[in-house]
């Protein structure tokens, strides 16, 4: 399933619980909706220029077994966007829930 | 089978160079730990490298999310025809003097040179203006084409400088003798024609700067 749009609000959460770097924030979202929401990898580091440019997130450098890695972490102002996100999810979700329980 | 190499060069495709060159670093790093994740349960390298690309998904569709949001090589050069490296102080004290220059020209109108020295003053201050984004940028470029308009207006409508308001007499009057009037324009033209290669040659100076600006940079 690929919720167009969402996927911003998808890395804020995964980056709500600690930094982490481009695969593994992948791997954490396909994870933790048990493989349901799935998108395309390539898409995930366009989302994630388009926050840092916004502000949401930040990065740094880090190297690992000689290899340089970008971590990235979630801003206060990230950490306000997702808080935002979320409660909207919530009222669209119990809107179309209320809906489908009618039908 | 798509090979990395392959889908990097369509993701990156119209990007500017620094923008290319960041995209080929994490989207490499990311292929790399997909490998290495998938590697340490699977022993086929061939199926694991299909299943890194195949992850990553349509290469044209990453290209299009990238255009949005990093520089394209369109607004790099658009950017690096645009602006001075960086301010320094002789800049600002140049730019000081050339704005005085033309406020003085628009000031006193007695001769299109002033006029010329005026558009170049004003084109020397809207390169030296730093842009931060594609949408200033297209304002001071559509600035400096007027810049331009005008300034090649004002040597195409007279043929030549150093003949202004004093220099075209519309109403001669015949008492003025030889040195006035249509007399005085004709005793002008041998020195027009140097005064139209100087113009060129200013010209030329102008479009030589414009295009060789060494810098580019990437917007967030």
């Amino acid at each position: 399933m690929n919720l167009k749009g969402t996927l911003p609000t998808l890395i804020l959460e995964a980056l709500a619980l600690h930094p982490d770097h481009g695969y593994s924030i992948a791997q954490r979202i396909k994870e933790r909706s048990r493989g349901v929401l799935d998108f395309k990898e390539g898409t995930l580091y366009p989302a994630l220029h388009k926050l840092q440019q916004e502000g949401r997130v930040e990065f740094s450098e880090q190297v690992e077994n000689g290899r340089t890695r970008r971590v990235y972490r979630i801003t206060h102002a990230g950490r306000k966007a997702l808080a935002k996100d979320r409660d909207e999810w919530r009222t669209l979700s119990r809107a179309v829930s209320m809906i489908l329980k009618e039908a | 089978m798509q090979t990395l190499e392959q889908w990097l060069s369509v993701a990156t495709r119209g990007l500017c160079d620094a923008a290319a060159e960041r995209v080929r670093a994490e989207i490499g790093e990311h292929y790399l730990s997909a490998i290495e994740s998938a590697g340490a349960v699977d022993v086929d390298s061939a199926d694991v490298e299909r299943r890194a690309i195949a992850a990553l998904g349509d290469a044209k569709t990453a290209n299009r999310q990238y255009r949005r949001v990093l520089l394209t090589e369109g607004e790099a050069k658009l950017l690096r025809g645009l602006t001075l490296p960086l301010w320094r102080p002789h800049q600002l004290v140049g730019i000081l003097l050339l704005v005085a220059t033309a406020i003085y020209a628009i000031a006193v109108r007695t001769s299109r040179l002033n006029y010329l020295f005026a558009a170049i003053a004003v084109s020397t201050v809207l390169r030296a203006i730093p842009i931060s984004s594609i949408r200033a940028g297209w304002v001071v470029r559509i600035l400096r084409w007027g810049n331009h308009t005008l300034l090649f207006d004002v040597v195409r409508e007279r043929g030549g400088l150093g003949k202004g308001s004093a220099g075209h007499d519309p109403d001669p009057d015949p008492s003025d003798g030889p040195g006035h009037g249509a007399h005085r324009v004709q005793a002008l033209r041998p020195s027009q024609e140097g005064a139209r290669r100087a113009v060129a040659q200013a010209a030329e100076g102008l479009v030589i700067k414009a295009t060789g600006s060494p810098w580019g940079r990437i917007i967030g």
